[in-house]
């Protein structure tokens, strides 16, 4: 690896000064399972590594407001195991604890899964459902940034780089709302995604479905919303048949590549499979849980 | 052979301490004072012609110490690979010449103060490549037009009249006349199979520190299987008399085949003897994946005649082997042939050069690629033919000790034929097996003053076959395993020793530490007899004491015989012992597996994994147990995600641990393992070796079950859920994408 400079702001004020200072050519390092490899390989170069303090915001992690707040480096351990996040945000709990192994999970963060922007990051398909909105800071500014408007590419991000994800807010939804995650992938722990699935649907009384959203990961150059098929659930009183057609509408959304994880024909085929699924367990199947 | 004191208990490995605690030298954890490190400029190219090459601007990079190309290496200097396995010899340059023919092949080495500096001057290394199409599936290697691998190869006939390129080795054996079994059969099945190359994935990748003295003499330390190999490659390849070659073998972390030297050994002596320094190159995991030793792909067809009521009357084979640019794996062909009883025999196998990494030694080499078609089509026959898989090898399977018996075993844990299994699950069952290699080896076991022994051998302990040896000393002498303690040494002080392979260690080092230990006590008994006035056959042996048969009171401690011999003229009481290698025996291992499968998504998941296996004898059982656990996950792997895959251009793309996948502790089900003991006839204590068979029978075991659980049946390996999904979906059988 190439030899570069370490710093350790104490707090938000210090690392917002930081990263101003150095732009370009800092890089900030939360658990470092994305940034180490990277930079190991040669793919990131920075001259200066500035680590995200452990503290406030960026350790949060409670609900406010019916708004949940998670701090940029709450680690995928945190968001498996956290009573809140496990009861409120059910997706992200479940999606964050297939990431990896558990020595993985224990380092990796919310904010550098979402910063690194993998197509195959798997809490990102799970943040989308969930509209979490991104809160961008730097030296005087702060904005919020939807997620569904982050992403421009793989490793592309609308972030600027002297811009620090500080926290993740998340509204909390109700127990109308209903979850469903899946990632497939070859192992049952430690492998990437060749497809993600994560879907998230209101019912109303009548049954019929209110909202509803349709994330996918692995399957595009970032992630992505299927709004075609959630249009198409909208005011619809689920079926089989119904299912079946927002499923393909999912499957048109996506533009797989082939790789070594998986050609686009299976993927393809499985983006098709999964929605059809986690949508008749959500809607059809009294039982709505998530499995895998 | 009665009851044993220290045969069969669960001791600890001799190693296990100093592993748990992380104090085992590998050698990666050698740092000699001046060492330089050692990187490699590799070819990003599976196949191309090198037209120049230019150091100069890499020879700038501060620290740079030497750069060395095949220019500057003499002709001398060949890789000469001898494999002891496979008996297989061969020659190539050390570092690519004219041109490169593998991704990753080595073009040249650097040799800098430290690793960054020698990584920074490999990529500014420049090479002038005309890339040339490549080829890395043998039965596109075969073809009239393939690229061919060796510019001076030429076409062999194949049996049916077509021409075959790419051929560097055939062999073509019968028994019997096939076409006259064919003929009398009343069905004959024919099916063809294709199994990827896969690597052996140990946990430590290639690693080798070598040194130069004063006088030229040569210390090479490696993570090695046998240190005596390295040595006599790297005297053969190098041109070093052996007797200045001191070859030491560190703790190794795995080798399962790929250890047996040529990957990093002969280069680090190369930079040590270049810059008269020492140097240590160790490998990453994705220069491990590039360029080792994987194990040979292969494409066979298969060819069964059976009677209607199952009896197996003649099978025929024809195997084309991905060697790479190496070569070694005709010889496992056969396997497909050997546990049934089988009037009519015979196949014709060929190794293919493809622009791929050189083949090497696999634990049980070939063996699970072979027994996965004929395990899987046998599977396929009685699923054909009504009949129960397990009724139709009891038909057919050979009444050798312990074969029908080891069957029978896994039959009755599993219940088989009350066997139960739910929507898209699957039963599947396969025998493998293995006859050990037996090897020359010695060994020379002595007495201390306190009575305890001391072992001296040149063994190379992968699997514990240390702790193997220290009970068979144990055993032999009557004293616990504790009071025994194995020096291990190198080429300068031990005894010639095989190397760790083909399950030799326990039976043939066994052997020689049996016969050492035997020596030993027979000297004891001698001095004892003098000692106390009685006939050396009225002494009895047992719990550190030689005593008189019908007055115990009259008795010497071990320490106390000890300490006479060294007050005595005979001096200090040594064993000696050497195996020069009696005929080993075939042992059964059988593999039962239950799985699950998501149609949807072709995910399989393993509910059971039931095996057993002859051990001869369980010297350890925990470690028995172990061999079986282990080959058996091993081999299931390679039915479900081990592959190692290329482009069309013939570049690897998946040389990282993320994509060539294993599988964690979360994707194996509880194991269950049951050992029987048909004592092998010339075995220490009747041990027979068993490292190799646990890995023959899942590849076909777990492809069998899910034919079972769809209907659709393997013929490619591994069976990703990609491939069986895609299956399933255009109700084709099992293949590519
Ligand atoms: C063995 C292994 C297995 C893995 N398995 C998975 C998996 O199954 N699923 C998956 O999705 N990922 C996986 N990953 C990738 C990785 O663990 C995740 O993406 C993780 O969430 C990254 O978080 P981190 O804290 O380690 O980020 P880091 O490596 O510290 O940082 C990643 C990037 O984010 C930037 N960054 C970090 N924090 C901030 C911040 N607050 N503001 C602005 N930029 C920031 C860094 O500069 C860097 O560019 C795996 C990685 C490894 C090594």
């Amino acid at each position: 690896m190439h030899s570069f400079d370490y710093r350790a702001p104490k707090d938000l004020e210090e690392t917002l000064e930081e990263a101003a200072h150095w732009g370009e050519k800092g890089r900030l390092l939360a658990g470092g399972t994305d940034l180490i490899l990277f930079m190991e390989r040669g793919r990131l170069r920075p001259e200066v590594v500035i680590e995200v303090p452990r503290t406030e915001p960026f350790t949060t992690l409670e609900e406010t407001n019916g708004m949940i707040r998670i701090g940029a480096r709450v680690t995928m351990g945190q968001l498996e195991h956290s009573p809140l996040i496990r009861e409120k945000l059910p997706v992200l709990s479940q999606a964050a604890g297939e990431v990896g192994s558990v020595q993985i999970r224990n380092l990796a963060t919310i904010g550098g899964n979402i910063v690194t922007a993998s197509p195959a990051g798997d809490t990102l398909p799970a943040l989308l459902v969930l509209d979490a909105q991104l809160m961008l800071q730097k030296k005087g500014s702060l904005r919020t940034v939807p997620i569904d408007q982050f992403f421009l590419g793989p490793g592309q991000t609308v972030r600027e780089p002297d811009e620090v994800l500080t926290e993740v807010r998340v509204p909390v939804k109700g127990d109308r709302f209903v979850t469903q995650f899946y990632k497939l992938a070859v192992r049952s722990y430690m492998d990437i995604a060749i497809v993600d699935v994560a879907i998230g649907v209101y019912t109303n009384g009548d049954g019929a479905v209110e909202d509803a959203r349709i994330a996918l990961g692995s399957v595009a150059p970032t992630p992505i919303r299927a709004r075609e098929a959630e249009e198409r659930l909208k005011g619809q009183v689920p079926t089989e048949t119904l299912i079946d057609e927002v499923a393909l509408l999912a499957q048109k959304a996506s533009s797989p590549i082939t790789d070594q994880r998986g050609s686009a024909e299976y993927r393809w085929l499985m983006v098709y499979r999964l929605t059809k699924r986690l949508l008749t367990n959500a809607l059809l199947n009294s039982s709505a849980s998530g499995h895998r | 052979m009665g009851s044993f004191k220290v045969l069969g208990s669960r001791v600890p490995r001799t190693d296990a301490y100093d592993k748990v605690t992380g104090r085992a030298l590998y050698t990666a954890d050698l740092v000699l004072p001046g060492m330089i490190y050692g990187a490699f400029v590799r070819s990003p190219y599976a196949h191309a012609r090198i037209k120049k090459i230019d150091v100069s601007e890499a020879m700038k990079v501060p620290g740079v110490v030497t750069i060395i190309t095949q220019e500057n290496l003499s002709r001398d200097y060949a890789l000469v690979i001898e494999e002891e396995v496979h008996a297989a010899q061969q020659v190539r340059g050390l570092l690519a010449g004219e041109k490169v023919r593998y991704h990753g092949e080595k073009v040249a080495l650097v040799g800098a103060e430290t690793l960054e500096a020698a990584k920074e001057a490999a990529a500014l290394v420049k090479v002038d490549y005309e890339p040339l199409p490549a080829v890395t599936d043998p039965r596109e290697a075969v073809k009239e037009g393939a690229p061919l691998v060796w510019d001076d190869s030429q076409p062999v006939t194949a049996p049916d009249g077509s021409l075959l390129y790419n051929v560097v080795a055939e062999d073509h054996r019968s028994e019997g006349d096939v076409d006259q079994g064919f003929a009398e059969s009343d069905l004959v099945y024919e099916n063809e199979y294709y199994v990827h190359r896969v690597h052996q994935t140990y946990i430590e990748p290639q690693a080798a520190v070598a040194a130069v003295d004063e006088r030229g003499r040569v210390t090479v330390w490696s993570s090695t299987q046998g240190h005596f190999v390295v040595r006599s490659n790297v005297a053969r390849s190098l041109g070093i008399p052996l007797s200045r070659i001191r070859s030491i073998g560190m703790t190794v972390g795995g080798g399962f085949g790929a250890k047996f030297g040529g990957v990093v050994d002969l280069y680090a002596v190369l930079l040590a003897l270049f810059t008269k320094r020492p140097a240590k190159i160790v490998y990453t995991r994705e220069e491990d994946l590039l360029d080792a030793r994987p194990a040979p792909g292969l494409y066979i067809r298969i060819k069964t005649g059976v009677k209607k009521d199952g009896t197996i009357l003649a099978r025929s084979a024809f195997a084309l082997w991905n060697v790479g640019v190496g070569g070694g794996a005709l010889w496992a062909t056969g396997a497909f042939t050997r546990l049934y009883n089988i009037p009519h025999t015979k196949w014709d196998a060929y190794e293919i050069a493809t622009n791929t990494p050189p083949m090497g030694a696999y634990r049980a080499p070939g063996y699970p690629q072979v027994l996965f078609a004929g395990e899987t089509q046998l599977n396929q026959i009685a699923a054909d033919l009504g009949m129960d898989p397990v009724e139709l090898r009891r038909k057919n399977l050979k009444a050798e000790p312990g074969f029908f018996e080891t069957l029978e075993k896994v039959v009755e844990k599993v219940g088989w034929f009350q066997r139960e299994k739910g929507e898209w699950e699957g039963w599947g069952i396969a025998l493998g097996h293995w006859r050990n290699a037996s090897s020359p080896a010695g060994c020379i076991v002595s007495l201390d003053e306190d009575g305890t022994a001391k072992v001296y051998t040149g063994l190379m302990d992968l699997t514990g076959t240390e702790t193997a040896v220290a009970e068979i000393v144990a055993e032999t002498l009557q004293i616990p395993y504790e009071d025994v303690t194995i020096v291990r040494g190198d080429t300068d002080s031990a005894p010639f020793s095989p190397p760790s392979g083909g399950s030799t260690v326990t039976f043939s080092v066994g052997n020689a530490a049996w016969r050492a230990a035997q020596d030993l006590r027979q000297q004891m008994i001698q001095l004892a007899a003098g000692q106390l006035n009685a006939l050396p056959d009225e002494l009895v042996v047992a719990d550190r004491k030689i005593a008189v048969k019908n007055d115990p009171e009259r008795s010497l401690s071990f320490a106390e015989i000890a300490q006479t011999a060294l007050r005595s003229p005979s001096g200090p009481l040594i064993g000696k012992g050497s195996f020069g290698g009696d005929p080993s025996d075939t042992n059964i291992f059988v593999q039962a597996v239950k799985v699950k499968v998501d149609p949807e998504t072709g995910k399989t998941r393993l509910l059971r994994c039931v095996q057993a296996l002859d051990v001869g004898r369980v010297i350890n059982r925990t470690q028995c147990e172990g061999q079986a656990e282990g080959g058996a996950l091993q081999s299931a792997s390679w039915a479900l995600m081990e592959e190692m895959q290329y482009d069309e251009q013939g570049r690897m793309i998946n040389p990282n641990l993320a994509d060539y996948r294993i599988p964690t502790a979360f994707d194996v089900p509880d194991m269950e393992t049951i050992l029987t003991e048909f004592p092998s006839r010339h075995g220490p204590y009747g041990a027979k070796g068993i490292g190799e068979p646990p890995i023959t029978a899942a590849l076909a075991a777990v492809a069998s079950a899910i034919g079972d659980a769809t209907g659709y049946w393997a013929l490619e390996a591994p069976v990703t859920p990609e491939r069986l999904a895609l299956a399933l979906a255009t109700r084709q059988p099992v293949r590519a994408r």
